[in-house]
């Protein structure tokens, strides 16, 4: 009784009808796609054109933006499902039991509810279990904020989490802290999940060292745990093994012993660190991260001498080019940027606007936030960085093997580089060459903004050798005799390092090894080892970071370790035989490190959660050294150019158990729970893919390969497959096994980041799921959307945009003619809902990314379920805030508008009008409420909802594990609240949010509980006296998703103040209602599109 | 059977009830009774104070008796639930407020060994909660007691409860009762705690006249407001 059948792949196969011969296929599909791209004249490679015969349709009808590669084809299969009323339910049905096993159910669930329903008193007995003795100053039921920080490669970022009666349970940005700016990822926030993730490991574990008969490579799919005895340890009985062992270490002045750690800023660690190395001198310390940024060290090391970190500063940036770095999305600062980015955006109104342009093999986030962009394959970005650099004077040479349709784009950057001058920035991400990072540098040198929109401090992460050469020595040295002891602290090198650095940590007779591996789980490194040490998870332990730019921050414990886990610091000072508490640790370095640091400063930083002026000094480099004459290699490599990147969901794969990301639709590609090759429709067509074909992938000159199946995606360039890093773990537990496809063996240690590979089709297909098309804002099927989204060359409804040359114009050009089909009401509404407060929300389409660090916010404030593969793929995903991002135009190089969606609380709801229990009916400030209880699961709401935003709960998706899909009729009668959610994962649970059951429609609230929570605290305050007005003042409230948004794209507030964010917003120009013209009056407005560009 | 035969018989029988007709009247008999007494059985069941857990007194781990601290000794409420004008949770005391007293009253009584015990070894003494709305509904203290609700108009005469039980039915109608009109259980700000307020004797004004008086000063919400859903679920 599986829920979903594989070959339905409706939303994303167009063909699917006829995968039974895959390879005769070339989709109708594809190929009008293709022509399209012809016909625009704007196709990648030439010899294109050639493959594609006549006899063109038309490409001047379709819809003006378009969600899917089906949605801009008018595919039939999409047609059939936007005009079901119920997308999801055919599937479903499919699944559902027969009539005979459905009747046997209700029959037997009958029964037991009479079972069940004897008992005295309606509803569980619940204690109160009060302290022995209370905390000064903690008052129960009250939530807590702690500063903290958590690092990710070796770069702090500054937290704000909230703590409800000692349970951490939502984590914001520090608004303190320069580089988070009161913003957090969707990692960081995620990361309260992980906290409480039940396959964390609980016990430290020794395996035997009996000799497995398998091979270590890493990444093998067969995991050696299964031939070797484990058995629990308590850190007593590690310390009882650890103790003489490393006397005896330090008795040989470590000879033998090597540490194999993760790059950090932590300055606790690195002061253990150097004393451990003088107590150890002969230890070999490695270093490796498998995203690391090491060529960007190699090309500051050739321009300058020394490993340089760049501070961009975008809000004084007029023309930004970025070469393949992904500033807004991936970079490591990458929140402060998108702040400072928007910065620049919002000078939109008063005439100026930056400008972004990109040059990027794949649609990142900041390349979907660009005004001007240009798909290259990696190589070709390398040459396009030394034609610009050509153009600019600064090499005698440029190349001629730039295509006539990339000198347009290139030539055009160059001419408001030089016009910026000194507020002109390039940049270049972490896979290109340390060459090119070296011209940038000299780039940015000519254009004067060294120390204006660029300023270097020392890289403290720069070691001498790379970490891939550092993995590569230690592999080397595993396969000898030299080591016997070997401890790794973090990291999952097993799985994530590259084909050809495997570690050997085989333990045989003749070469003894005991290795000790501390992980926040029982990964594929740890079951290759002797000894697992669990480690804390930051929220429980101390510790310290530096920030970007250096900015010191504390992290400190929000709660003790749940499974008696140590920090990294903390297993170092065991190791060297010191005291193990984290707080004296930290403590002492910090006092090392601010001489002359009072208590009351320690007290400050604690509390802020930075200490104030503790960057690295700013470097003032030399003239940068490059070769004037330099000449890139000619390519003409026939193969298909890869390029690894860090997947936005699960990182390099640390993420992989975290429900809340593999649910998130990733930002660009809309995936869930997979990752695929992702393929531009050009080389899809040329090679006969369509999406979900899987493919097979080799490496020049190896022996490895892998499958992986192909996602086509607009915007990707021609010759280039990009192929995310971080899935297919086998076991990094419950959540993340067997997870889309592991691609750690194509990388090699010369290459990491681009590596040539030949395809070849293998006829098998695998079901992605992406939700691109989920939720298309359509109430009568095609007829309405095309209207909706606006012909070619029209306005839409959906989205408002305008070029700034015609902004500055005309202001209302933004919204083309569709003020037009304004509606005087007939009669106004009978309530304004607008006492005491008229809540509002705006949202600025020019500075959203589709980031969706505010998706993971909504989901961890309001107890957002998770539903797993088999629903998403019906339709089904629960989260209240979704991101719909639209392409425009040309396929091969289209326009991203994001979207994001949440109920809008219309004044003049639909959803209220046709419900026939009255389960969703306004309060008295404009909320449009939804009462679970009174819900009967009509879904009427949803059908008459006309921005699709409200989710129904199918199944009991609090209780039921999304690996394994939910079986419709069992699990009756519902024992949710005692028996099916483990504790361990209430403890997540948002207690000011109702957890919804099975059965019960739910949408965004606006957050009411935050709302309600400041509205008794203003009155608490004004009825003692403690304050002037009893109403809530501009500020005192953010929703969750508002408060996360690294650009401030939400504002949220109430309109009855005309001096508040959102009332400012409704006046500007560029503000817009959805789908203007129903007489829905949302209280969500938006802001149009403005792109900098000229045509 | 042939074809004149049937026509006789039904010709026959055209005028006559059908013999299960004879069963029809004592039939509905029985029906009507048993609908009768099931409907308001069904509604005294639904509708009862036991139901709706009115009187519900579970036994404590330690017979903790309101009657003597807050009748006879006259403590105030807030001296133990210290958190009622602050948070949505008057809080249960921790183990350490008993103690300010009981360290040398009845310092060696067996019926607070738990709490000896609790103190001693730092584990929480684990109290059955009388007032236990559902999960779905938020009610915030602090918002009623700076609005002056009296303790008294919820929890009853606590202070002549030897074990407290639950005095009203706590029941969304019942809560709407005040919400639709508040000015029926208002009082002074500073006499929310007081267990024998009476508006009459202590302002020579009617509870209802008073009542809408403090409605005004305390800019209590529209009604509107105060039946919001928003206001309670969330």
């Amino acid at each position: 009784m599986s829920p979903i059948e594989p070959t339905q792949n409706r939303a994303l196969s167009p063909d699917g009808a006829k995968q039974g011969t895959p390879t005769e296929v070339l989709s109708d599909v594809a190929t009008e796609m293709a022509r399209d791209v012809v016909r625009e004249g704007q196709a990648g490679k030439p010899d294109v054109r050639k493959e594609i015969e006549a006899g063109k349709p038309n490409v001047q009808s379709g819809p003006q933006y378009w969600r899917s590669v089906e949605h801009l084809a008018q595919s039939p299969e999409l047609e059939q499902y936007l005009e079901s009323e119920f997308p999801s339910f055919a599937q479903a049905a499919a699944t559902a039991p027969d009539r005979r096993q459905f009747l046997r159910l209700i029959g037997a669930s009958l029964a037991l509810a009479g079972v069940t329903s004897a008992g005295c008193r309606r509803w569980p007995v619940e204690e109160v279990r009060p302290h022995t003795s209370r905390p000064e100053g903690f008052t129960p039921g009250v939530a807590e904020y702690y500063a903290t920080a958590m690092e990710m490669d070796g770069v702090g970022i500054g937290l704000l989490v909230k703590s409800y009666d000692g349970r951490p349970i939502k984590i914001e940005g520090n608004p303190e802290h320069p580089f988070s700016v009161g913003a957090a990822s969707a990692f960081a926030q995620a990361s309260v999940l992980e906290l409480y993730d039940p396959d964390r490991s609980r016990h430290l574990l020794e395996r035997s060292s009996r000799p497995v008969s398998t091979s270590m490579v890493p990444n093998t799919a067969k995991s050696p745990s299964l031939e070797r005895e484990k058995h629990k340890r308590t850190w007593d009985d590690f310390q009882a093994f650890a103790n003489p062992h490393f006397q005896s270490l330090r008795a040989r002045q470590g000879e033998g012993l090597a540490l194999l750690v993760q790059p950090t800023s932590s300055p606790t660690w690195q002061r253990l660190q150097a004393e451990m190395k003088t107590a150890l001198p002969k230890a070999r310390w490695f270093q490796f991260h498998p995203l690391n940024r090491e060529q960007e060290y190699a090309g500051s090391r050739a321009a300058y001498g020394i490993g340089l970190r760049p501070l961009y500063d975008l809000t004084h940036a007029k023309t930004i080019v970025s070469f393949d770095a992904d500033l807004l999305g991936s970079h490591p600062a990458h929140l402060k940027l998108a702040r400072d980015w928007s910065v620049g955006r919002r000078t939109a109104d008063a005439g100026e606007m930056n400008r972004l342009i990109v040059i990027e093999p794949h649609l990142s986030i900041t390349g979907s936030a660009a005004d001007v962009r240009l798909p290259l394959a990696p190589s070709d970005v390398e040459l396009s960085v030394v034609y610009v650099a050509h153009r600019l004077g600064i090499l005698a040479n440029g190349s001629d093997q730039i295509d006539e349709s990339w000198r347009i784009v290139l030539d055009g950057a160059v001419q408001d580089l030089v016009r910026a001058g000194a507020q002109g920035l390039v940049a270049a991400g972490p896979a290109q060459s340390s060459t090119t990072h070296q011209l940038v540098q000299a780039i940015n040198e000519r254009l004067g903004c060294v120390g204006r929109c660029v300023s270097y401090t020392e890289e403290p992460l720069a070691e001498a050798n790379g970490s891939m050469a550092q993995i590569q020595e230690l592999s080397e040295l595993l396969q000898g005799n030299v080591l016997h002891t070997l401890v790794i602290v973090g990291g999952n090198p097993l799985y994530d390092a590259p084909a050809d650095a495997p570690l050997n940590l085989e333990s045989t007779q003749s070469r003894p090894l005991t290795s000790i591996h501390l992980s926040l789980y029982d990964n594929e490194t740890s079951q290759a080892c002797t000894w697992h040490l669990p480690a804390a998870h930051f929220l429980e332990s101390w510790g310290d970071v530096r920030a970007w730019d250096g900015t010191y921050s504390v992290q400190q414990p929000l709660i003790l370790p749940l499974f008696d886990g140590k920090s990294p610091s903390e297993l170092l000072a065991l190791l060297s035989s010191q005291s193990t508490a984290g707080l004296g640790l930290v403590r002492a370095t910090y006092n090392q490190l601010f001489v002359g640091a009072t208590q009351r400063d320690w007290d400050l930083t604690l509390h802020d959660g930075v200490h104030k002026k503790s960057q690295y000094p700013i470097v003032h480099p030399p003239t940068a050294r490059f070769d004037a004459l330099y000449v890139p290699p000619a390519s003409d490599d026939p193969n298909w150019e890869i390029q690894f990147i860090a997947d936005l969901k699960t990182y390099d794969g640390r993420f992989a158990n975290n429900a809340w990301l593999q649910e998130l639709p990733e930002p660009l590609t809309k995936l869930t729970w997979d990752n695929a090759a992702l393929i531009s429709q050009t080389d899809a067509d040329r090679n006969r893919l369509t999406t979900g074909d899987v493919v097979r992938l080799t490496p020049r000159g190896a022996e490895a390969s892998v499958d992986v199946p192909v996602y086509v995606m607009p915007g990707q360039a021609s010759g280039c497959i990009t192929l995310p890093l971080g899935y297919g773990r086998t076991q990094a537990g419950h959540i993340g096994n067997a997870v889309g496809t592991n691609v750690y063996p194509l990388r090699t240690t010369a290459s990491p980041y681009v590596v040539a590979c030949q395809l070849e089709k293998t006829g098998q297909k695998h079901e992605l799921v992406s939700t691109q098309v989920h939720h298309l804002l359509d109430a009568v099927a095609n007829a309405a959307l095309v209207t909706r989204l606006g012909q070619r060359g029209q306005p839409g409804l959906i989205v408002h945009e305008a070029l700034l040359s015609d902004y500055q114009h005309d202001p209302q050009a933004v919204h083309g003619d569709t003020h037009a089909v304004h509606a005087a009401p007939l009669f106004n509404l009978p309530n304004q809902f607008d006492k005491p407060h008229k809540w509002g929300m705006s949202i600025d389409l020019n500075a959203c990314i589709g980031c969706s660090g505010c998706v993971i916010a909504c989901q961890a404030e309001n107890n957002i379920p998770v539903v797993g593969k088999a629903n998403v793929a019906v339709n089904r995903e629960m989260h209240w805030l979704r991101i719909d991002r639209y392409f425009k135009g040309d396929i091969a190089q289209p326009d991203v508008v994001h979207v994001p969606m949440a109920c809008a609380q219309c004044e003049n709801a639909p959803c209220e009008q046709v419900c026939p229990v009255a389960a969703t009916v306004h309060d008295a400030e404009g909320l449009n409420t939804m009462v679970y209880n009174r819900c009967i699961g009509t879904r009427y709401c949803a059908n008459n909802c006309p921005y699709k935003v409200r989710r129904f709960n199918y199944f009991d998706y609090q209780a039921s594990d999304p690996r394994t899909p939910a079986k419709p009729w069992l699990g009756i009668p519902d024992e949710q609240p005692t028996t099916d959610i483990s504790p361990l994962k209430k403890m997540v649970h948002n207690p000011e949010v109702t957890v919804r059951m099975r059965g019960v429609m739910e949408k965004c609230t606006y957050c009411v509980q935050r709302i309600v929570e400041a509205r008794i605290q203003a009155k608490n305050a004004h009825a003692q006296g403690l304050r002037e007005s009893e109403l809530i003042a501009e500020g005192e409230v953010k929703t969750a998703c508002q408060a996360t948004c690294p650009t401030q794209a939400i504002v949220f507030g109430d309109l009855n103040d005309p001096n508040s964010a959102v009332s400012q917003a409704r006046n500007n120009a560029r503000s817009y209602a959805m789908l203007d013209g129903q007489n829905l009056a949302p209280r969500t407005t938006y802001l149009g599109k403005i792109r900098n560009r000229d045509t | 059977m042939t074809e004149s035969d049937e026509s006789e018989t039904l010709d026959n029988e055209r005028f006559q009830f059908p013999r299960w007709a004879n069963y029809l009247f004592p039939a509905l008999l029985v029906a009507a009774i048993g609908v009768l007494t099931y409907l308001p059985l069904l509604g005294t069941l639904a509708l009862s104070p036991k139901t709706r857990a009115v009187g519900y007194r579970p036994i404590q781990p330690i017979p903790f008796s309101h009657a003597i601290h807050a009748g006879k000794l006259q403590m105030d409420c807030r001296y133990c639930h210290t958190t009622v004008e602050q948070a949505a949770f008057a809080a249960i005391p921790p183990t350490q407020t008993c103690l300010n007293c009981h360290a040398s009253i009845k310092s060696e009584s067996p019926l607070l060994q738990p709490m000896r015990t609790s103190f001693e070894k730092g584990t929480p003494l684990s109290w059955i909660k009388v007032h236990d709305l559902p999960d779905f509904v938020y009610f915030n203290h602090s918002a009623h007691v700076n609005k002056g609700v009296a303790c008294v108009t919820c929890h009853g005469q606590i202070n002549e409860m030897e074990e407290v039980r639950q005095d009203q039915p706590l029941s969304m109608a019942w809560c709407l009762e005040c919400h639709r009109s508040p000015e029926t259980s208002l009082r002074p700000r500073d006499q929310v705690t007081n267990m024998s307020w009476d508006a009459l004797a202590a302002t020579g004004k009617s509870s209802s006249e008073l009542g809408r008086e403090l409605s005004e000063e305390y800019h209590i919400q529209s009604q509107a407001f105060m039946t919001s859903c928003s206001t309670c679920h969330r």
